[in-house]
């Protein structure tokens, strides 16, 4: 073969393949194309191979326009490639549109019980105050339920505490007030304590349940005062609440505080009660062993599902321990 | 306590509205349980004022006790009621003996009465507003000199008495027959009016019937004494009754005003029965009256308590009004004694709360509590249940009293602590486990069409060691049943299987520190063959199961109910987590499957191949578990991905060659599991 009818050949097989690559609609199509003139066995290589039948000071110069017609295919083969990838592309994206509309696959979420979600609200906020949580057991004996708290047996003030006894000749406790005594018996003044539990009255009707939750707080200070008290409660409550609350404070009568009052808030124009408190009555701090002229205290009790009812606008206080999933998911 | 509101003007003179009145009453701590506006043809524009008279404050469960309270605060006069004097016209030869218990007994002969005569019109309008039932003109005025001044008064018809009266403790199961038909048998520490033949009244609490005004009743014997709360209190209960008089005695009545009140219900009763008069038979033992001790304020220091600033003229008027007699101020103290009405002012902080209270609780200053730091405790409850909480449960609440029937399904342990007056019959038990609330609340969420249920409760269990001891144990208890998940419209989950509640249980523990291993257990409740125990440290803290098919029966369930319990106080939860080199070297992993008898567990399996994978062994992975076709009946086939990573250089194939020979061999010995080709 002389030079020109190389050169022939080449233009031949170059806009042979270019014509023959823009007729391939797929891409293994261009493929098997790309490969009968690239391939090993290929037009381009069979060329190649012929190259010994030039004379040697031409065998260059042919080698050269070869590698060109190489280097030209090959830019056709990755034109064409890269536009049969996007019609594909193209293809896919219009086959492939969802219905975005149907539901995402979500996981059932569990839910906390309001109950011990607003436990765990009001400590939080007394924790931070520098509170530690103390609890104590539900089956008490008179002692800590009544006595130690400056009820004396068969006193009136036990009529205000409908009380279940137990066999072993104990109680369950009617409130969380227990817990200030084991607390201030097996450590030393001063405290801060908070104490949530389960307490239990003989009652039962649309707003009583016989078990339901309080939790209790313990100040004893050098210098712990009514108003510290109101100020804290005021604090808390507003916490509680998120917003201003308007609070009030009037007398009123528990065996081991002394002055006691109750606090009220204002709840839709009315005044609801929410919580009792009072500075610790001095027969139970020297009951103790608190000495009363260096320390004064103060202690205050509330119902969680009073505030649970008030937070999360729950009419009845039973869905509380129905325990109804649809009640339940809610929180 | 309930009253007119203008029976109040006998007393003091106010002019407030009643909405005024009922503030100041509340906020003087005397709450107001509600008041109801009238028109009445007798008493005119009136109110009926309902009070709740806190157990300390029994001298305001009268009409002059609440004027008192109305007139410190409004700085008012009090008046008492003027008494015409009455002329005896003879005397009557009763002797009364008093003992300490009742130290003082007034009493007078009325003979000669018309007891069908009608009770004055106002004293009638008053009672019937202070929801009192009209009975004989005697037994109303008892009635309204109660509501009055607070003294019950007890009319005895004379000629049924024999002999001369003593107020005496009551000689051992003593019988009398009340007032109300009911038959009592006194203990002796119960106090009794007795004649000469025996008890006649129920003292302080209810008379006898024996002895009661009838409508054939000639002449009374009218009795005011003084019986001291400790004598009365809980003496009424004991024998399942309250009664006005009992209610007033055991919270302490003016030990000063019998006479007052003797005198009072005299002239009333002489406007309306009419007869003669006799002389006042009376008895007292004065050193036996509750002492009136000296009581000494600082005021500096109440002023501290308070965060007050009152003054020693305003501490003055306050203590004067409450009828407190203060001596002069020394320095920052005043001396006061408290009065024969008020059996609660015993101690200085008594005193702090009359002047807080006259200051008015709302008035008394705010002042934040200032924080303090102390380090935080983690709550393992709170650790755990939001676990659950991120896996779907939802959290519920139950009664920790529990019916017996439920008790003997599902409860744990031997003894039991049983409430001896419990508020009904399902709730008799403490429950010795949290099962039987869960499964009751399964099925209530199931009837109203919840068939995927996760479900747990923290709470408390009672185990009673003998009839004394009890130990609670705080629990973390669950319940799952139905589906995995809801079916969606990519397609329907899978039935809820003991290894989605072993998952839920090794979740659950995961955070804790140590180690936990799962074994048989014998609990009646649970299905024997899906159940197990869970350990840690050797020490079994909890259980996990299938509930036993026959609970499934009788419960009427199909589906498996998977329950799980654990005590909570066993664990403890890692601080501060440290971290641990990891191998920047590729892993080699070799699957291997054993065929092995049914009776192995894979658990053997995983132990012989752990101990026996050398020092580069990193995990081991079930991915199959194999019975049927193709194996012989009594065998099975376990497909288990063994990996191996050293911390120091690319293991050699060769290594892990030698490591899974040995493996083989070592199934082979101990177990007789062969592996499969």
């Amino acid at each position: 073969m002389n030079l020109e009818a190389l050169k022939q050949k080449i233009s031949d097989l170059k806009s042979l393949s270019k014509s023959q690559f823009e007729q391939a609609s797929l891409q293994s199509e261009l493929d098997d194309l790309y490969r009968s003139f690239l391939g090993k066995k290929g037009e381009v290589n069979l060329l190649l191979k012929s190259l010994g039948s030039f004379e040697p000071e031409l065998r260059k110069e042919a080698g050269k326009l070869l590698n060109i017609l190489k280097s030209d295919i090959e830019a056709d083969y990755l034109n064409l490639t890269s536009s049969l990838t996007k019609i594909a592309n193209q293809e896919k994206l219009a086959n492939e549109k969802l219905d975005i509309s149907l539901p995402g696959l979500q996981s059932k979420k569990g839910s906390q019980h309001p109950v011990s979600r607003t436990i765990q609200d009001i400590c939080s906020f007394f924790e931070r105050m520098g509170f530690d949580i103390e609890s104590g057991p539900e089956s008490e004996i008179d002692y800590y339920n009544f006595e130690a708290l400056n009820v004396p047996e068969d006193h009136p003030a036990k009529d205000m505490h409908d009380t279940f006894y137990l066999n072993n000749s104990g109680l369950l406790r009617t409130h969380t007030s227990p817990v200030q005594i084991r607390t201030m018996e097996k450590s030393e003044a001063p405290h801060r304590i908070i104490c949530p539990g389960k307490v239990y009255r003989k009652d039962s009707d649309l707003t009583h349940t016989p078990m339901f939750h309080q939790i209790e707080g313990l100040v004893v200070e050098e210098d712990a005062s009514f108003s510290q008290l109101k100020g804290l409660l005021n604090d808390f409550l507003e916490d509680f609440f998120g917003e201003e609350v308007e609070l009030r404070f009037r007398p009123s009568y528990f065996p081991f505080t002394e002055p006691s009052a109750e606090a009220d808030i204002r709840w839709n124009k009315n005044w609801l009660e929410v919580l009792g408190c009072g500075m610790v009555h001095p027969n139970v701090l020297q009951g103790v062993g608190v000495d009363t002229n260096k320390y004064t205290g103060f202690a205050f009790g509330l119902g969680v599902e009073r505030m649970a009812m008030l937070k999360y606008d729950i009419p009845d206080l039973r869905a509380f321990f129905e325990n109804d999933i649809r009640f339940l998911d809610q929180f | 306590m309930q009253f007119s509101k203008n029976w109040l003007k006998d007393f003091i003179d106010i002019h407030l509205s009643t909405e005024d009145i009922c503030d100041q009453l509340t906020m003087a701590g005397l709450e107001v349980d509600g008041f109801e506006n009238i028109n009445s043809k007798i008493t005119g524009k009136d109110s009926i004022i309902k009070l709740d008279i806190t157990p300390n404050r029994g001298d305001c469960f009268s009409v002059l006790g609440v004027a008192r309270e109305l007139a410190v605060i409004n700085n008012l006069k009090l008046h008492l009621p003027k008494i015409p004097p009455i002329h005896d016209s003879f005397k009557d030869n009763i002797k009364i003996k008093v003992c300490p218990e009742g130290p003082s007994y007034f009493g007078r002969t009325l003979s000669n009465i018309s007891i069908n005569a009608n009770t004055q019109p106002l004293i009638a309008e008053r009672l019937k507003l202070s929801d009192q039932k009209l009975i004989d003109p005697v037994v109303d005025i008892t009635n309204y000199i109660l509501l009055e001044l607070g003294q019950p008064l007890h009319a005895f018809d004379r000629e049924t008495l024999n002999g001369n009266i003593s107020v005496r403790t009551a000689i051992n199961k003593e019988e009398i027959t009340l007032l109300d038909d009911q038959q009592v048998k006194l203990d002796s520490d119960c106090l009794v009016i007795s004649d000469d033949k025996g008890a006649v009244a129920f003292a302080g609490i209810m008379g006898g019937k024996e002895t009661a005004v009838s409508n054939s009743t000639k002449s009374v014997f009218l009795e005011s004494a003084y019986f001291k709360p400790s004598a009365i209190r809980g003496k009424a209960r004991r024998y399942g009754f309250q009664t006005d008089a009992s209610l007033r005695f055991e919270r302490g009545v003016d030990f000063r005003i019998q006479e007052l009140a003797l005198e009072r219900a005299s002239a009333l009763l002489k406007e309306t029965v009419g007869g003669d008069f006799s002389s006042v038979s009376s008895s007292s033992m004065k050193n036996q009256f509750p002492k009136q001790k000296n009581i000494s304020l600082d005021l500096e220091r109440s002023n501290r308590i308070l965060g007050t600033n009152i003054s020693k003229k305003t501490a003055m008027r306050y203590l004067k009004g409450l009828g407190l007699n203060p001596k002069s101020f020394k320095k920052n103290s005043v001396s006061v004694v408290s009065p024969s009405w008020r059996y609660d002012i015993n101690i200085e902080a008594d005193l702090v709360e009359e002047l807080a209270r006259l200051e008015g609780y709302d008035s008394l200053p705010l002042r934040s509590l200032a924080p303090v730091y102390k380090k935080a405790k983690l709550d393992n409850a709170n650790n755990l249940s939001q676990t659950l909480v991120s896996k779907g449960f939802n959290e519920i609440i139950s009664y920790s009293f529990i019916s017996q029937q439920d008790h003997l399904l599902f409860g744990q342990g031997e003894g039991t602590l049983k409430v001896e007056n419990p508020i009904s019959q399902n709730m008799t038990i403490m429950r010795t486990s949290l099962v039987s609330g869960l499964v009751n609340t399964y099925l209530h969420n199931l009837n109203h069409g919840k068939e995927n249920q996760k479900l747990f409760e923290v709470g408390n269990i009672f185990i009673a060691k003998n009839s004394q001891k009890v130990s609670e144990k705080k629990i973390i208890a669950g319940l799952m049943s139905g589906k995995i998940s809801e079916s969606t419209w990519k397609g329907k989950s899978q039935d809820i299987s003991f290894y989605d509640l072993k998952g839920v249980i090794q979740d659950l523990l995961s955070k804790a520190e140590g180690t936990f291993s799962f074994e048989e257990n014998n609990l009646d409740f649970l299905h024997p063959g899906m159940s197990s125990n869970i350990k840690h440290k050797n020490k079994v803290i909890g259980f996990m199961g299938s509930l036993h098919p026959a609970n499934l029966d009788s419960l009427g369930l199909q589906k498996n109910l998977f329950i799980f319990s654990i005590e909570i106080e066993t664990l403890t939860f890692e601080g501060t987590k440290t971290y641990k080199q990891f191998s920047k070297y590729p892993t080699s992993s070799r699957d291997l499957a054993f065929i092995v008898n049914k009776t192995v567990n894979a658990g053997d399996i995983e132990e012989v191949i752990k101990s026996n994978a050398g020092k580069s062994f990193k995990e081991i992975k079930i991915f199959d578990v194999y019975e049927g076709q193709g194996i012989d009946d009594d065998k099975k086939s376990l497909a288990i991905s063994v990996t191996w990573q050293s911390l120091n250089d690319t293991l050699k194939d060769s290594d892990i060659d030698d490591a899974v020979t040995k493996i083989v061999n070592s199934v082979k010995n101990q177990l007789d599991g062969e592996l499969r080709v």
